[in-house]
């Protein structure tokens, strides 16, 4: 970057009037090879894309692979973003996603997410209680749904995308989305042996 | 766009199992209608309750962290250096192939029989080619082998070899 910019210093200024370029002009720039408008996009996005595929992956550095690649594949292919037919973020949730989606399905089985340690069977049924209600055990029975279940959720749930996005971002109809959701809490719950179980 | 009052309890079920309780995630077209059941209808009501059990579980796992600045002063550097860093890489990896089989080749002190072979080979492509026009395509790999070999001086090696 400081490399660019010093050998053409106009960057710098246009860099500070790209900071709040839209995400599709930014990548229109891009398609031209503009480093700064593609660094601008980076520090923008590059938080909720990891987080996504951290959540997706369960390992912190798998997701850094899969969002190095991924924006290696935008400054690559910048040119096959159409801002008619998608919103940025959603077609970049597409890229990230079908990267780990690929990644999970070359290594299977499934790996734990980082740092997961066997579960103790507690004969203290309060242990083991507070064991199943932490963030933790629900990140493992997260690891365990199906990857485009845990996909949806993820993009439902977290990301906070709408269920047109969402849909849009795993390629299929909203339908075929709340069936996948439908069917990932439902595991979730079974496994966490909720009262949202009940639901179901 | 569902108009409130609509909204049917199997739909509104369906809603709470895809989504969850809170109804910010809900579908945007049927929101204002779910949320009206949800305050007209006991049955609604108990189900909301129960939905937002879940949602509490998931909130509990923890957020992952955000980016280092070295992952993204990496990242926000790396398109061109990276695109030009492959082409150096392959450049590289031609000139190692290149490079491995010219040592191999003084190693064995037969550097000047491959030189024979390399000229004797572009000499025979010249031949060959010239005669493209006057014979068949079958007599022109004869032609050509038969340069190749003579040029070379080959076929005493060849001789030796059986």
């Amino acid at each position: 970057m400081t490399e660019h910019q010093d050998d053409n210093p106009e960057s710098v200024s246009e860099s500070g009037g790209l900071a709040n370029a839209p995400d599709h002009e930014l990548v229109a720039r891009i398609a031209n090879r503009e480093q700064a408008a593609y660094a601008v996009l980076v520090y923008r996005h590059t938080d909720r894309y990891l987080a996504h595929a951290e959540r997706v992956m369960g390992s912190r550095a798998e997701a850094e692979d899969i969002v190095q690649d991924s924006f290696i594949k935008l400054w690559t292919h910048a040119e096959g973003f159409d801002p008619a037919r998608a919103k940025f973020s959603t077609w970049f949730y597409r890229i990230v996603l079908n990267r780990c989606l690929d990644r999970k399905r070359a290594k299977k089985p499934v790996a734990l997410p980082e740092g997961y340690d066997a579960v103790d069977d507690s004969d203290n049924p309060s242990e083991a209680l507070e064991e199943k209600q932490s963030g933790h055990m629900v990140r493992v029975h997260l690891m365990e749904l199906p990857e485009r279940q845990r996909a949806a959720i993820t993009l439902c749930y977290f990301e906070g995308l709408s269920n047109k996005d969402a849909a849009e971002a795993l390629e299929v109809s909203v339908k075929a989305l709340e069936s996948l959701l439908i069917r990932g809490r439902r595991a979730l719950a079974a496994n966490l042996k909720c009262e949202a179980g009940n639901l179901f | 766009m569902v108009e409130q009052g609509d909204m049917k309890l199997d739909r509104f079920k369906e809603i709470l199992a895809a989504y969850g309780g809170d109804s910010s995630r809900w579908p945007e077209d049927e929101r204002a209608a779910a949320e009206q059941l949800a305050t007209t209808s006991d049955e609604a009501k108990e189900l909301l309750a129960c939905a937002g059990e879940l949602d509490v579980l998931l909130s509990s796992t923890p957020t992952p962290a955000p980016a280092s600045v070295a992952f993204l002063d990496k990242l926000a550097s790396q398109p061109a250096p990276t695109v030009a860093n492959q082409a150096v890489g392959t450049a590289r990896t031609s000139g190692f192939a290149f490079g491995a089989l010219f040592q191999i080749l003084r190693a064995g002190g037969m550097m000047p029989r491959a030189a024979g072979l390399i000229s004797a080979c572009a000499l025979g492509i010249v031949l060959g080619t010239s005669q493209l026009g006057r014979h068949h395509d079958n007599y022109l790999v004869v032609d050509a082998s038969e340069n190749l070999i003579t040029n070379a001086g080959l076929m005493s090696d060849l001789k030796e070899i059986d």
